[in-house]
């Protein structure tokens, strides 16, 4: 009699583990790869990329773009104009930090007065906003110092995103590498430095909750390296799939590949107010020397797509209709001559050390000497890039830009507005009086048809005016395992992960 | 032994505090602006102004290199100027990855170039010497870029026994860079070995235990190597400094998350307190290691063992 | 005296002979004449240009008329990679140069006068040798700045400890020999001393160790090339070729695989004529292997 029982008992057991086993499904893990180590997961910290990366999965913004650059709810449900300065955000309620805390209009408070005493590196973004006001405990009013139409684009940067003021302040020092406490739908677990991140399954989240319970985040900044990893089956996702690792990826079986036309351009400057280059037939000259149909086929291997002017043509405000510079030598050489210059000149152009660039930047070199023109190749570390080119030290660089607002106003202001030449952005030290009547007008203009037309005369003024050599616009390539779903690319390379999933 | 030691530490100092100059005015005299570099280029010129007085840059050299030197004897490089993370956390956050691959590159080198090194004494000039040692001299040329890309095609591309990069737990991770970084340790190994070996060989004992009827395998094990891994000791004790250069190569190919790759990155992003916290670290781990091997050799050596005590 | 110079002349037709039976030296040393000659006579050899692109052509595979086939601008691979020994044999031998006049004239002074001199020169060697060579090239050339003649001052520099303390040690040892003592005790000016005894009595570890170091110096040239701190763009420098060509590696292995096999063949020659110049040179290792 005794032994029936614990057969029963044992097959309950086993039956009982069984419905158990089956109940606590394996967790899925998704393995992310991108070129570098997070610098903070510190939303206002270094304003990089593959930070923003892994941030975007643990902060929230008041506002997101959606895939197609359109502004969508974010933290705020709701949103209007007051006057032409003031603006009011409903918020979204119900939702808590990771730590527990709820999130209420203080929170927003906190976090904008933080971003400008800090200061946030990406502080500028919302410069233009003076004070924020607290209505209610889920209603926040921000006051404008001017009328700014693209105000909403500037708060859907992830360096705006809202932070926790309890867990900033008890972490000090802390907040950002083993702390970050956000409202996003994964937490933050673990960074192993120079390794990967790892988040988990926020399962408190007050949206649509992520499809995975572990996402893993790794750095490989070897190019190669990583989409080999991606082959190997040591990622489910790499980022920045590099031109020729795609032409090869594009035909291996059980990995597809995602690609999207991003944000970023890339341009030769000029330093305009030096000789030669303070001639606007010279830059011409060279906007006309140049191969960028050769650039984007062979250097960028279709990575690219040339664009006419300064601005990429997903951000709000280009101008389809716009007319660019064609490569034609002869031209060039004759505009060459008209200038003063038939037998070219010597000059240099920079680069920093981007494998890239310096590929651009030689095929440039070999473009140049078509017409004369001896140009120098010099390789610029990054650390004293920026600085260097902000003082002016230059002839000609290679550089890019990133209209991280998806707006005309970003894509122009920072880098043809004569207030801001040097470290703000205008390294071509370019200055004309109507560039910048037409984009301060720009910049206020609250109805959008007019709002359009002044950035479209702006585009085919600076064209003509030629302070850079226009060149291209990226398009970035993800590249994942078969079985992935649910990837929603995002034009400024941040992509959110909560949706994806394993078929 | 215990005085010997304690000398030796004590003429480290003169040393490290020579290098800690050198590395202060390397990176001083580069140009960049560290303010600049943590507050990013859209900082107001008069925040830049306020952090660069904070930081003490607008000091004269003589006493920021004081006031830095006071903070470095305690192990404090300051904060990297983008993650601002403490210098001394990023170093051991990032050392253990390091010591694991340079462990086992020592390791490597140890299985395999001492048994070949004492086969290839014992038969020199046969088949088995000449090509063990052109294969020493083969991975003594081999430039570790080239082959940790060669390694990864083979390895993990073509035939899939190994991951391509990174440590992200388990041993198969560690196998390609450690062959990398191990392999011109190996083939030094194995040449001092053997000509260490031969040396041996050709002492009057070994002569006379040969007289005496001993077996030949005996011989070698029991006498000749013992007195032959006295410079193998040193060889390998050397190879820490080679190792070291390789894993700022080997890191860097194989995304190895140690101080080598993170020295590198320092360099290009112009991380000066990451940048000199690193190369100090480097140096007494270097001096670190030299001591302890040199007590090792004196262990080893009777004779020396005598003259230290 | 005259017996000195012949016993010399003797010695070194000794060492000569020695080196000849040493097959291995004797294939390295016909090698890296090779390598000489072609880096010397690359325009006659190549009928391309090492720099001029030609981007439609690119990344070809072995053929007639490339035999290595392209890299990623176009450019024959095979003439990039001899224009290149020209500058990687430069690099190498031009900071083996800067260390071998620096060290051994420090480690001669050093050596020779003793006393406070040699404690000063001594300390700052061992500052120098604190940091593994590469490390401490790297650190210097992360100061100066990219680029080729910052890290030929890099590489140099890191070798000036080397043959410091050989030629050290071996003044101190030659200053016991009999004659040269007596030179000193009959007052003979300090340069004579130097000149006639000790310099050429320390020739042998000097060439030894130049050539070894040659073998180090390029490796290590082309290791920092290849993090992008040595050559720069077009210049056909090795390590700097398979630093732009390995993202291409997938597509076209040879402009990454043929410059590999150039440093690796230069530097296993160097290294074997090295070892043998060791075992014709040092007495002790005569009768080995």
């Amino acid at each position: 009699m005794l032994r029936k029982p614990l057969l029963m008992f044992s097959f309950v057991f086993v039956l009982l583990a069984a419905v158990v086993s089956v109940g606590l499904a394996q967790p899925v893990t998704l393995t992310v790869a991108q070129g570098a180590d997070p610098v903070t997961l510190d939303p206002h910290g270094q304003n990089d990329q593959p930070s923003a990366r892994v941030r975007v999965q643990i902060f929230e913004t008041l506002v997101n773009h959606d895939a197609n650059l359109e502004i969508v709810p974010g933290l705020a449900r709701s949103w209007e104009q007051i006057d032409e300065t003031t603006w009011e955000f409903k918020l979204q309620e119900n939702v808590t930090f990771h730590n527990g805390d709820p999130f209420t209009a203080n929170d927003v408070t906190y976090s904008f007065e933080r971003i400008k005493t800090l200061p946030s590196p990406a502080a500028y973004l919302i410069e233009v906003v003076t004070d924020v006001e607290v209505v209610d405990d889920y209603t926040v009013r921000l006051k404008l110092e001017y009328p700014f139409a693209p105000i909403l684009a500037h708060l859907a940067h992830p360096s705006n995103a809202i932070v926790n003021q309890r867990s900033v302040e008890e972490a000090g020092d802390n907040f950002g590498s083993s702390v970050a406490v956000g409202t996003g739908p994964f937490i933050f677990e673990d960074w192993v430095s120079g390794s990967h991140v790892e988040l988990s399954k926020n399962v408190d989240y007050w949206g649509e909750p992520a499809k995975v319970d572990r996402l893993i985040i790794r750095s490989i900044p070897e190019n190669t390296v990583r989409a080999i990893e991606l082959e190997t089956g040591g990622a489910d996702i790499v980022y920045n799939v590099a031109p020729m690792d795609e032409l090869r990826l594009a035909g291996t079986p059980g990995i597809k590949l995602d690609k999207y036309e991003a944000l970023s351009t890339t341009y030769v400057g000029f330093n305009v107010q030096k000789a030669p280059f303070d001639n606007v037939l010279v830059r011409q000259a060279i906007n006309y020397a140049l191969d960028v149909e050769a650039a984007v086929d062979y250097i960028y291997t279709g990575q690219a797509a040339q664009i006419p002017g300064p601005l990429p043509p997903r951000v709000w405000g280009f101008d389809p209709d716009l007319e660019g510079y064609d490569f034609d030598i002869e031209k060039a050489k004759a505009l060459l001559a008209e200038a003063g210059y038939p037998d070219g000149f010597k000059t240099t152009i920079w680069t920093n050390d981007n494998p890239t660039r310096m590929e651009v930047a030689e095929l440039f070199q070999a473009n140049l000497a078509e017409i004369g023109i001896d140009v120098d190749i010099q390789i610029i570390p990054w650390a004293t890039y920026l600085a260097d080119t902000a003082a002016g030290k230059h002839d000609m660089f290679i550089l890019g830009w990133g209209t991280v607002t998806a707006d005309a106003d970003y894509g122009l202001y920072a880098l043809f507005h004569s207030s801001q030449i040097g470290d703000p952005g205008n390294r071509s030290f370019y200055a004309n009086d109507r560039v910048d009547e037409l984009l301060d007008l720009g910049r206020r203009e609250t109805d959008v048809e007019k709002r359009r037309a002044i950035y479209s005369e702006v585009q085919k003024l600076i064209i003509e005016e030629a302070p850079w050599a226009f060149l291209l616009v990226t398009s970035e390539v993800n590249g994942m395992q078969e079985n992935i779903e649910g990837f929603v690319p995002h034009p400024a390379g941040h992509h959110k992960l909560a949706s994806v999933y394993k078929k | 032994m215990w005085r010997y030691i304690l000398r030796r530490l004590v003429m480290l100092i003169p040393v490290l505090f020579g290098i800690s100059i050198f590395v202060f005015l390397l990176m001083h005299l580069t140009p960049g602006d560290p303010a600049l570099l943590m507050l990013g280029e859209h900082a107001p010129t008069a925040q830049l102004e306020a952090l660069r007085e904070e930081l003490g840059l607008n000091d004269s050299l003589p006493v920021q290199y004081w006031n830095w030197l006071k903070r470095a004897v305690r192990f404090d490089f300051g904060r990297s100027l983008r993650s601002k993370k403490l210098v001394t956390r990023e170093i051991l956050d990032r050392l253990p990855a390091t010591a694991q691959l340079a462990t086992a590159a020592v390791g490597i080198s140890i299985i395999i170039g001492v048994p070949v090194g004492i086969i290839s004494a014992a038969r020199p000039n046969s088949w088995f010497d000449n090509i063990a040692m052109i294969g020493a001299l083969t991975g003594v040329g081999m430039p570790a870029f080239w082959q940790g890309i060669m390694l990864i095609l083979v390895f993990s591309v073509s035939l899939g026994w190994f991951p391509s990069s990174g440590r992200m737990g388990g041993w198969q991770y560690l196998v390609l860079p450690a062959v990398t970084l191990g392999t011109a340790a190996t083939a030094s190994v194995a040449r001092m070995t053997r000509s260490s070996m031969l040396e041996v060989l050709q002492q009057d004992y070994i002569r006379t235990a040969r007289s005496k009827g001993l077996p030949r395998r005996a011989v070698i094990l029991v006498h000749g190597l013992r007195n032959a891994l006295i410079p193998v000791v040193t060889m390998i004790g050397l190879q820490f400094g080679g190792l070291m250069s390789g894993a700022v190569l080997t890191e860097t190919i194989f995304a190895w998350p140690g101080i080598g790759r993170m020295v590198v990155e320092a360099i290009n992003n112009k991380d000066f307190p990451l940048v000199q916290g690193t190369i100090m670290t480097f140096a007494l781990l270097y001096a670190l290691v030299n001591l302890v091997v040199d007590v090792l050799y004196a262990f080893l050596d009777p004779r020396l063992r005598v003259r230290y005590e | 005296m005259e017996m000195d110079t012949s016993i010399q002349k003797s010695q070194t037709s000794r060492v000569l002979k020695q080196l000849f039976r040493n097959k291995r030296a004797v294939v390295g040393g016909i090698v890296l004449i090779m390598i000489v000659l072609m880096a010397v006579f690359a325009p006659y050899i190549s009928k391309y240009d090492p720099v001029k692109q030609d981007i439609r052509n690119r990344l070809q595979p072995p053929s007639k008329d490339h035999i290595f086939g392209t890299d990623q601008f176009g450019r024959d691979t095979f003439t990039r990679v001899i224009y290149g020994a020209r500058l990687s044999l430069r690099v190498g031998f031009t900071s083996i140069a800067i260390s071998l006049v620096i060290g051994s004239a420090l480690g001669l002074i050093a050596g020779y006068y003793g006393g406070i001199l040699d404690n000063v020169i001594m300390r700052f060697i061992d500052i120098l040798l604190a940091l593994p060579g590469f490390l401490l090239a790297l650190a210097i050339v992360a100061a100066l700045g990219p680029g080729l003649e910052n890290v030929v001052i890099a590489i140099g520099i890191s070798y000036i400890p080397s043959f410091a303390r050989m030629m050290r040690s071996s003044v101190l040892s030659i200053r016991e020999l009999d004659y040269v003592s007596a030179a000193e005790a009959v007052g003979a000016p300090d340069w004579r001393v130097i000149l006639l005894h000790i310099l050429p009595n320390s020739l042998n570890p000097i060439i030894v160790l130049t050539t070894l170091s040659l073998a180090g110096a390029i490796l290590s040239a082309a290791g920092l090339s290849f993090l992008g701190m040595g050559a720069q763009p077009p210049t056909p420098e090795w390590g700097s070729m398979i630093a732009a060509a390995r993202p291409f590696i997938r597509v076209s292995h040879w402009a990454v695989t043929v410059p590999g096999l150039a440093i690796f063949t230069t530097v296993m020659c160097l290294n074997l004529v090295g070892d043998g110049l060791r075992d014709a040179l040092d007495p002790r290792m005569k009768n080995v292997g």
